[in-house]
Order: C-alpha cells, then structure tokens, then sequence
C-alpha cells in the first residue's frame, strides 16, 4: 500500500483537502470521500465514459485519473453540472429526444455534450457521433442520443447560452512532494521507487484491474506526477523539429497546428475524447504495448525519445527505446521529458501518406493491426518510402531493407517487384491469435494492406480504391 | 366524469419525423417521469446506497472449467471477516430459476470456470479482495465439455411435428442440408449487477437492481427456508438488464442474504465489470441444422429442424429458452411440413441465461438465412421468395396453434421499401457484385409471440395487479399503480400509468408507480417475455375501469379509507394448449417485424460498416410511440451487435472477452440513424390495442445484417458474430 499524502482541488465550486493515495482513482475519490454519486462506474477501464467528469472544462473519465494528478485541478461533475441553465436546457433537450432509457449512461452523455459544446456550439452530426463516441449506452441504439444533442444545440442558441470557455491553464502552484518541479526532484523520486504516471489510462485502468483480481501483482501505488515539470509541458517546433514534452496530452498535440497529418490521425484513433484529453504520447510509448497506435508513425518519423536520470540526459531513437511488449530501455532511475522529430516536409503533390488502423470496431477500439507509410513519389520515381506495421509482432515492425528495395523505383519497378518486397515483410510479420483476432487474419490482412500502399505510393493504382 | 379536461394533461413535445404517425392518442409522447433524475444524477442505483454498518462481499470464482474439488485453503482471517459458503443456506444451496440445479456456491464439484467457491464478507472492500486472492483450492481435473458438437448429455429434448414431414421428404424432388450458428451474448448492461441484503429481527430485506422482485423473493424462501412474510424484496433504479436481471439476481441476492443472516449486519456486493461478465449468464450460443424439402415445383414443402443450444452447466431457465426457440422455428415463414427436435445440451460453461428475445434470436437467424440461402440456391430474389411463404392470418403455426388475427406484412414491405429503397438497392448491388467496395443489402422478417407460453399467465404466473386510489387533496385523489412489473429502463413506469391515466380519465401525473416493493405490490410476474404492457397493462386497464366506476358510484377516496381493485389475469377461452405434447397456441398474440440492413465491407480488411437500418413494426398500438421507438433501437442495436461486432468466446471455458475493451458493443460510430416505423393493427387482446414489443427488434436485424453481408461478398453467411476474422478465412 502506498503512503498517504493530502490532495487539494475545487470540486463543483468548493474546495476540498483530501487524504489519500497518490493511485486512488478520481472516481472513488468522486464517490466515496465527496459523496457525489451521479458520477458512476460502469467499467472502471476507460471504456463506458459513465464516470466522466470535466477537469479543467475538459472532458476526462474519472476512473483513469490518479489523485496524484489533482493538485489544483477544478473538477466539474454532474452534480455541480446539474445547478446550471445550460444543464437545464440540455436535459430537457434528452428528455424531449426520448435519449434518457436506464439513465446509467445519462450524466455522462450530458457532461460530453457539455464539453462538445463548450468548444464546437454548432456541432456536424459526425462531430456530434465523434465527442460523444467514449459514453456507451447499451439501452438507447443512440439515434435519440444524437437527436438529443442536436436539439440541445437549437435550445442554446435560442436561450443565447454560451459556454464559459475554460481554456486548461497550465497551474502555478506550491509543489508538493509528489508534483515535482523539477527533474532533479522526480529523479529523487525515482530513486525512492515512486513512478511517474500521466493521464493513467494505461497505468491506473491496469493497476485498478489488478487489485480487484491479483493484489500481489498490481505492484505499488507509489506515483507522481509530472506535471509541474516545465519541460515536460511544452510543445514547440524549432528547426523543422517537433518537441513534444512527456506531459502534453493528446488531444493537445492533435490540435498542435505544426503536428504532422500522419501523426494527427494516428493519434485521433486512440481511445476516445475523454480518453484523449487525458493520455499522453510518453506513456503510449512508455506502456510499449504492441498495438500503441503511436508507434509505427513514430517508427516512420525516426522519433528520439529524450529523458534524464541519474547518470545524466539521453536521446533515444524509439527503435532502441522499445525492446520487447511492454519493455523499453527506460532505467529505473530515468524519466522521459520529451519526444522529438523532423517534420516532415510536404511540398504538394509528390509527398503521400498513410495510416490504416484495424479495429474492434469504429470507435475506442483497440488495434488488430495498423499500418502506416509515408512517401515521396518524383515523377513515378519513389524518391522515399517508409513504411511500419503495428500489433503484428512483438515491436513495430519496420524493414529497411524493403524500404531500401523500394526506394529508387519506378513504378514499373515496383510493379515487376511487388512479391519480393512481400516477400520481405512476410517474413517479419510474425501476429499472434488473441482475445481480439487472429494470426491468420492480421497477417493477411497487412500484406493486402502493404500491397495497396506500395501500389498507391507508387502510382500503381490511381484509379482503385483508395477512400480509406 | 369526475374529471374534465383530462386529455389536455398529456405533454405533447417532440414532433413526429418524416414518415411518422400515430392513430390512437395514447401513442402521443408523454416526458417520462425518470428522465430528470437521471439526467442529474440524482437517480440512486443499488451501488450508491449505503446502510449504517454495512460488509461488503466479494465472490472467489473457480480458475478450473471442471474438477473435484479436494480442499479449499483459506488464510487466517482477520477479525470481523467471514466466509460464506453454500453450507450457510438453511434451506437449499440452489437458487431457484425456474429449475432448481445452480448452486451459491459450489459444493464437490466445480461445473464451469468462475463458479462461485465461496464469498468473503467484511467491513473494507480492498481487505475482502485481497483475502479472496489468497484463498486457494486443490482440485482434481475432470474432462470438460466444451461445444455443442462435444456435448453428449442433455436437460431436455423436444420434439414438434406439424403436418406430415416424413411423406414431404419421401416426395421432395431435392433436399437441402445447412447449418447456422449463433454466438454466446453479453448483455452489457451499463449497471453492473449489485444487491443489498440486511436481515434484522428475523427479517430479511433485500434491495437490488432486477428485473424479478418476486422471482428473487421465491428463491431466497426455498434457500434459506424463510417463509413469506420474512422476506421483502425491494427493486431499487436499473440501469439496464435485457434479460440479464431476470435471472442472476436470484444468485447474488442469495448470496449477499446467506452473509447477512450469518454476520447480522447489511452485505453489499457489486460486482465490477469483469467480474459481471465473467459471472453472470448469457445468451444460449445454438447450432440449428435444417433440412429442407423442394418438390418438383420448386416449392418449399418441409423442414427438419435439429435445434440444439448450449445450456451451460446447469439447467435453469433454458427449457423454455429452447421453446421459444422451437416454437418459431421456421421464423415467420409458413412451411406445411415441419419436424423440430430441440436440446438444451449440457457443456462446462457458465448456465445461459436470459437475453432480450429469449431463443428467438437464434431461431430466427436460422430461419431467415435458410430462406436467403434457398432463394440464392433456387435462383430467386430473396425478398420475392420469402414473401411467398410469410405467414398469413388462419395460418397455422409450428405448434399448430392458429394465428388469429391480422398480419399486415403486405402493408409492411410496402413500408420498409418507401423507407429503404431494398429491392432497387438489391437490384443495383447485385448487377454490380463484385465492384469496390463491397455493398449489400438484405431483408429479413420476425414473429414474436407475446407472454408466457400457452396458458402459463394463467396457471404458472397467476398476474395480480392491484390500484389503490387515495386523496391528496380535498377533491382529488391519486392511484397507486402496485403491481411487481419493474422499470429498467424500458419506459414501464410511464406506460402503465398511461394506461391508467386513460382508462381513468386522470392527468398523468395523479398516477403513482413506485420502484417495486414485494411488502407492498402483488406478484404480477416478471419483467419478462415482453408481457408488462400486453399482460400487466390490460390488467391494469381492466382495474382501473373497475375503480373508475367504484369511485363515481360512491364517496371519493380518502386517506384513511383508500378504494382499492385488484384485477388477476384469466386466460382467454378461445386460445388451446397442450403443454405435454406443445400443440395449440402457443401464445395468445404475435408482434411482427420487417427489417432491412445495407453494408458496406471492405475488400481489403474485411471490416463490415452499416450504411443504413431500417424497420417496420408491427406491435398492435404504441403505447408511447417515443418510448416504443426507443425500445425498437435499442434492441436493433444489440442485434446489430450480436451480427457482427460481439464476439464472446471461450477458450477452456474461459471468456476471452472479459471488458468492453475486448467484448466490442457498439458506440455512437458504428452506425448511422436507425430507422424506425409502425403500421397500426390495433391487437384486440392488449389495452388500447397494445401487444408484445420488447424483444421483437432484437431478432430479426441480424438475419438481415447476414443477407446484407452475403450479397457483399457474394457468400452465404452462416454463423454470426460475422467477423472479419470470419470473412477473410472465408474469402481469402
Ligand atoms: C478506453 C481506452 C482506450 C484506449 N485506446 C487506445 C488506442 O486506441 N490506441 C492506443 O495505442 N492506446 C489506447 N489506450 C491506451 C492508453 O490510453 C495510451 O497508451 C495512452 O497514450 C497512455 O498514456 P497515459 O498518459 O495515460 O499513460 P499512463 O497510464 O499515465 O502511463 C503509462 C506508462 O508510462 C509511464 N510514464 C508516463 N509518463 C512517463 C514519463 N514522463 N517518463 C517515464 N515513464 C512515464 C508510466 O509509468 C506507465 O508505465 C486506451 C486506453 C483506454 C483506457
Ligand atoms: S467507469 Fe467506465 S469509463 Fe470510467
Ligand atoms: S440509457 Fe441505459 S445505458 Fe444508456
């Protein structure tokens, strides 16, 4: 059991000093030491959005967040939601829809929507489906949940309703033991066996699932938090390089105008928006799960993961970074400040890309596979071509060899050499069968998908499909 | 009229959609009375509740599918902590559902991997987890069955003739042999199951999320051998159930009572998701084989239906999943000749259970794709095919019952293709087979017959309704609605007071419907089988006429002198059953649907997306259109689910599926609206017209999926969940 240490935030307007564990869930805290049950649990892993709250007016599921990240954060639930006119207007609108069935769901669609809106005030049906993708609702089929949305929509306007637009700042305020201001401080904290978490959707949803089932192997709830370290919160692009600190969240880096399209779309298929507001690049890297999405893109963007330790200040490629499932080079003693890379230059017409995500389904789904490529085709010449495959063997998979065949083709080249370069990659795609697909399936299924991007990047097929 | 103006009293707000109407008032959407709890969070769900000196209780399941179990080791307890075994049920350590074989706790042997060794109650939750994770068993392993193929025992074994199949086989010009398989489903409510039980002064209390108070009730008596009058059971708000809290509770209540009496203090037990899916019963997976005979004419003259489902370890409620099942074998299609066997076979998975449609999902699917499957064989367009052998009123069903009254598929079809544009879609997909990307478009229809079987309503259930009617104000007076029908979500608190409302000519809001409460309301039976409207609404009807004209005959109610009717359900004369051998009617009424499913797969991934969903019903008069519409979605989307994106499978008997990270249902993404309509064919039987409509969207849209799914990849389909897995082994 972890020590307990005191936490500060405002919840629904008031404050509140709660001692605690530093691993305790958000949502017990919500529910059980505040007493605020309207925020439920309906999975405790991130997936159903029944615990979402606003933190900061954005959109988190409270059952990811760790209470060591809380430190002066302002938390809005449905309970201090509920006293609003927009909250009137918007549970009417649910209620005129016929979108309120079992009503487990309920709050946390009203807290979506709230968080939709706040944002987007005249939202497209796509973007409706899209900011309320992370709430399940097993009761409804959503048609009426949508329906409702959009009636809320017409209701705002009418009352001339405007969200107060809470920009998330970054906070100044007192460290505490376990919001470290600077490395040397985590780097303490390292060395006293405290491990850094960020938006917890990996660590906490984990953690959490095995206390309930395998207390010997959940490991400690010795966490702190990053984000008082300057450097981890920044995000800048100097020299054609993107730096992306440890901290920033995804949904901060998809919205970063220099990010780059390929890595905005990889980033985008990651959970949903709530899952999104809260998880960062680092601990998608650090977690090194075979289907993190954000690898192969990274593979291609020759990414250097930069962190600091004991023994001094590293720069990584994340090929070396990442050594096996779950396992990187990462000491003990080591933090991740940021992640880096070239941009990619994108001058019109000959630069290609593509990110093809294989998931359980259309929305907060998990990779069976992905592929991503990126290429540049000079006069039917493919000039550069990178390629890199997800969740189909132990690492990303990535051949220089292939891309050393392909590069320099022509398109009839390419044509005449396609089952080689197959050929190449089938033999480093080595996929397993598990709970979510086959070895059969993902393995068939890359190299139909490597053929239609070399095909693609090489002009083979303009006229084919392509509408991904 | 004691009550002018009345009709002024309903709210009408949403305006219809295109291509919407209703006929009869009472379809006029009302706001329902939960909603503004809900939307709040105000509403108090069983895991929100919490009493002075409260245990939690965590179960430790079995990590064997099948063994003896030689010893249990448990670590030394810490004060305060207790363990409870099926040794602690005075009465009998099994709950009773509708068979009483599924144990509390197992006793020597262990049937399927997860079944509950014992519980551990105690003041902190972390504390219990923890014990539970120490605690260990040494077992012996036994073989273990683990499909419907292995298993060789059954519980049951039926068999329906209708007709003279074996003569129809002799003169059949060709015979057809197919199979079709159905998957395990997850119900996936968004509650997890949770029950409170505290027993004080020789009482035992018990509050929970269920469908069932009196289900729940019955099972705590005969397991802890109390009698009535010590056992109350209060519902308490629901967050979802589908099926999945019709049986269960029984289960979890009986456990958390056994460590209430035995500590004396409240037990709470919620079970978190993984534990929920892991622990609770699903839908029965089936393997139907049908044999088909065409005579030289091409017609379809019989069937021979083989119909097995995969029962789980124990018994319980699955006979009479397998009757439904069997009764509506040839789904919504007259076949003249028909022989069905059906099985519950015994396997060591965790005992199926109840699931929204209640076998008629399986059946169906069966059914529906055999048809597509003999018009593609046949060269026909299946929707021409199918139409041809769509039941028709005097038509006799498998069970030779007759059907009655009205079946309207003809204004139906007509419906669904202004809506969906089917047969011109179907037409252009099948000129352009083969084009990218993959699209298809499929049809299919459903029967549902309402209520228990045959006269069980009347001699198994024997519904009581009660209403109360009391004063609140010098000249008005409010009724009570008691009756055991519970709200999870469906909408019945609104509905049946709707139904009062009318028939007593009162605003809305003077009829009360409280969460059901066994010390106050009669057993008017489960929250099942979609009956609470047709069955419990026209009682419901009928008593409040009653009361209606004891009131205007006499002086009004008062608080101290409340008028009160009770209304018990007689079974209508005109209606034959032979429960011994299945012959008459099955069920007093039908509700029908048509569906249709438009898909677009991708050639390379094999990923299905649903472009469009479309439905026409025919569920006698809506009582609520909105909260009728609402129903008809949701189930259209756990159809859709099962069709293609829910996928449960047990390796070893182990779920592999055990979150909604694995176990996929579907989100806001995965389709586009989910068209709805409804023809008016008021059921003379229901009140105002109203029959059967909970389950009926739950069985036809995956047979339509299939179609779709088939036209695309120009393959029959034949097994659901259609995985992408599926289709590219399949197609590769
Ligand atoms: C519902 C749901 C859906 C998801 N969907 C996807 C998906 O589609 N695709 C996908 O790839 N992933 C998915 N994930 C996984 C997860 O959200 C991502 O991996 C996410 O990027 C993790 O980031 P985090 O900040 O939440 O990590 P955390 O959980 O906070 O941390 C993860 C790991 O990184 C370590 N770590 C964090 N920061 C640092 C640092 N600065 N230095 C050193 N180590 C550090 C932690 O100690 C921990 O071991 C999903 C998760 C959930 C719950
Ligand atoms: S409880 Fe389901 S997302 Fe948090
Ligand atoms: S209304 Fe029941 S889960 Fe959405």
């Amino acid at each position: 059991m972890s020590p307990p240490f005191t936490v500060d935030f405002e919840i629904d307007g008031r404050s509140v000093s709660l001692e605690t564990r530093p691993d305790r869930r958000l949502l017990d805290l919500i529910r059980e030491d505040v007493g605020i049950t309207g925020v439920r649990e309906g999975c405790g892993g991130g997936e159903c959005g029944a615990c979402s709250v606003l933190l900061d007016g954005r959109l988190i599921n409270s059952c990811c967040m760790p209470a060591v990240q809380m430190k002066g954060c302002n938390i809005t639930t449905i309970d201090g939601f509920a006293k609003t006119e927009e909250f009137t207007l918007i549970a009417d609108a649910f209620a005129e829809a016929g979108a309120v069935q079992c009503g487990f769901c309920t709050p946390g669609f009203i807290m979506a929507t709230a968080a939709l809106l706040s944002h987007n005030p005249r939202p497209t049906d796509e973007d409706i489906r899209t900011g309320l993708s992370g709430i399940l609702c097993r009761c409804t089929g959503y048609t009426m949940v949508i329906e409702a949305v959009k009636i809320a929509v017409e209701k705002l306007a009418a009352a001339d309703l405007q969200f107060n637009q809470q920009t998330p700042t970054s906070k100044t305020m007192k460290a505490t033991s376990l919001s470290p201001q600077t490395i040397a401080d985590a780097i303490r904290l390292l060395n006293q066996g405290y491990r850094p978490v960020a938006g917890g959707t990996d660590l906490i949803v984990r953690r959490h699932a095995l206390l309930k089932s395998e207390p010997k192997n959940a490991g400690t709830g010795n966490l702190f938090s990053c984000r008082q370290i300057v450097e981890t919160n920044r995000m800048y692009q100097e020299n054609g390089r993107l730096n992306i600190g440890s901290s920033v969240s995804l949904t901060d880096i998809i919205g970063f105008p220099g990010c780059p399209p390929l890595l905005r779309k990889a980033l985008s298929s990651i959970g949903s928006p709530g899952i999104r507001n809260a998880a960062t690049l680092a601990g998608n890297i650090c977690n090194a799960g075979p289907a993190a999405d954000s690898l192969p893109v990274l593979y291609l963007l020759n990414a250097k993961i930069h962190t600091s330790g004991g023994s001094g200040t590293r720069d990584i490629s994340i090929e070396d970074f990442i050594t096996g499932p779950g396992r990187t080079l990462l000491q003990p003693d080591e933090l991740v400040l940021s992640i880096c890379f070239k941009i990619p230059d994108e001058a019109a017409g000959e630069h290609g890309w593509i990110f093809k995500k294989v998931g359980t389904r259309a929305a907060n789904a998990l990779s069976k596979l992905s592929v991503a490529a990126l290429w540049k085709n000079a006069n039917n010449t493919l000039t550069d071509f990178r390629l890199a495959i997800g969740a189909c063997a132990p690492t990303v998979i990535r051949s220089f060899e292939a891309e050393q065949l392909i590069i320099g083709s022509t398109t009839r080249e390419l044509e005449q050499h396609l089952p080689q370069y197959l050929a190449v990659y089938g033999k480093l795609i080595r996929p397993i069968d598990d709970q979510r697909s086959t070895a059969a399936y993902r393995k068939n299924t890359a190299l139909k998908l490597i053929e239609h991007i070399i095909k693609t990047a090489g002009n083979i097929h303009r006229n084919e499909n392509k509408k991904w | 009229m004691r009550n002018p103006g009345w009709a002024k009293s309903y709210l009408f707000k949403v305006p219809l959609s295109a291509g919407e109407s209703y006929v009869h008032r009472i379809s006029k959407a009302v706001i329902r009375d939960d909603a503004a709890d809900k939307s709040s969070g105000k509403a108090k769900y069983l895991s929100d509740l919490r009493l002075p000196g409260m245990l939690y209780l965590v179960v430790k399941p079995a990590d064997i599918q099948h063994a003896r179990v030689l010893n249990i080791y448990i670590p030394k307890l810490p004060e305060n902590y207790t363990v409870i075994t099926g040794k602690d049920f005075k009465g009998q350590n099994r709950a009773t559902i509708i068979a009483e074989d599924w144990p509390f706790f197992a006793e020597d042997e262990v049937l399927y991997y997860g079944q509950p060794l014992l519980a551990v109650a105690g003041p902190e939750l972390d504390i219990c987890e923890e014990l539970c994770s120490k605690i260990t068993a040494e077992y012996e392993g036994l073989p273990a069955v683990s499909t419907i193929e292995e298993a060789q025992e059954f519980f049951n074994d039926f068999h329906i003739v209708k007709g003279e199949p074996e003569q129809a086989f002799k003169n059949a010009a060709l015979t057809f042999d197919n199979a079709y398989r159905t998957g395990m489903q997850e119900q996936a409510y968004m509650e997890p199951q949770a029950m409170i039980a505290d027993f004080q002064n020789g009482m035992l209390t018990v509050q929970g999320s269920m469908q069932c108070p009196y289900y729940v009730k019955n099972s705590l008596m005969n397991a802890l051998a109390l009698n009535a009058d010590k056992v109350r059971v209060i519902q308490t708000v629901t967050g979802g159930a589908f099926g999945g809290k019709e049986d269960f509770p029984s289960i979890l209540a009986g456990q958390a009572a056994a460590a209430a009496i035995k500590t004396g203090r409240p037990v709470k037990v919620v079970l978190d998701r993984r534990l929920d899916m892991q622990l609770t019963p699903k839908r029965h997976p089936s393997l139907i084989q049908i044999r088909t005979a065409v005579d030289q004419e091409g017609q379809i003259t019989a069937m021979d239906i083989d119909c097995r489902i995969d029962a789980g370890a124990y018994q319980t409620l699955s006979a009479v999943v397998l009757e439904r099942a069997i009764f509506i074998c040839t789904g919504a299609y007259n076949i003249k000749n028909v022989h069905v066997r059906g099985r519950t076979m015994k396997t060591n998975h965790i005992p199926s259970g109840a699931f929204r449609g209640f076998g008629g999902p399986q059946a169906h699917f069966a059914a529906d794709m055999n048809m597509h499957f003999l018009a593609h064989t046949l060269g026909i367009p299946p929707l021409e095919l199918k139409k041809k052998y769509l039941y028709r009123q005097g038509d006799h069903s498998v069970t030779n019952g007759t059907f009655r009254d009205q079946i309207k598929f003809n204004e139906m079809i007509e419906k669904i293709e202004e809506a969906s544009e089917y047969s011109s879609k179907w037409e252009e997909y099948n000129r352009k087979a083969g084009s990218r990307p993959y699209k298809g478009v499929g049809i299919s229809f459903a029967a549902h017959g309402g209520a228990f079987t045959g006269s069980g309503e009347q001699d198994i259930i024997k519904s009581l309704v009660r209403l109360s009617a009391e004063s609140a104000a010098s000249d008005e007076y409010i009724v009570r609605v008691l009756v055991s029908n519970v709200e999870m979500g469906q909408g019945a608190s609104t509905t049946l007071r709707k139904i009062v409302a009318e028939a007593m000519h009162l605003p809305l809001e003077r009829i009360i419907f409280n969460q059901s409460d066994t010390s106050e309301v009669p057993d008017s039976g489960p929250t099942v089988a979609s009956r609470t409207i047709m069955i419990v609404g026209k009682l419901l009807h009928d008593a409040a006429k009653d009361l209606l004209q004891k009131i205007d005959s006499g002086p009004l109610p008062t608080k101290e002198k409340p008028i009160e009717t009770g209304k018990r359900y007689v079974h209508p004369q005109e209606f034959e059953w032979d429960e011994s051998t299945f012959t008459g009617d099955a069920y007093p009424g039908y509700s029908w649907s048509v569906n249709v499913v438009e898909v677009e797969v991708d050639p390379l991934t094999y990923v299905t997306k649903v472009i469009g969903s479309w439905a026409v019903y025919d569920v006698g008069t809506p009582i609520d259109i909105q909260i009728v519409k609402g129903q008809m979605q949701g189930g259209t989307a756990q159809s859709l689910g099962y069709a293609y994106l829910e996928k449960m499978e047990m390796s070893n008997g182990r779920p592999a599926q055990l979150s909604f990270t694995d176990y996929t249902i579907p989100t806001t993404l995965d389709f586009p609206d989910l068209q709805c309509r409804f023809i008016d064919n008021p059921y003379r039987l229901g009140p105002y017209g109203a029959k059967a409509a909970g389950e009926l969207p739950n069985i036809g849209p995956a047979a339509a999926f299939a179609a779709a799914v088939s036209q695309a990849t120009g393959t029959i389909i034949t097994a659901i969940p259609v995985t992408p897995e599926k289709l590219e082994a399949e197609l590769r």
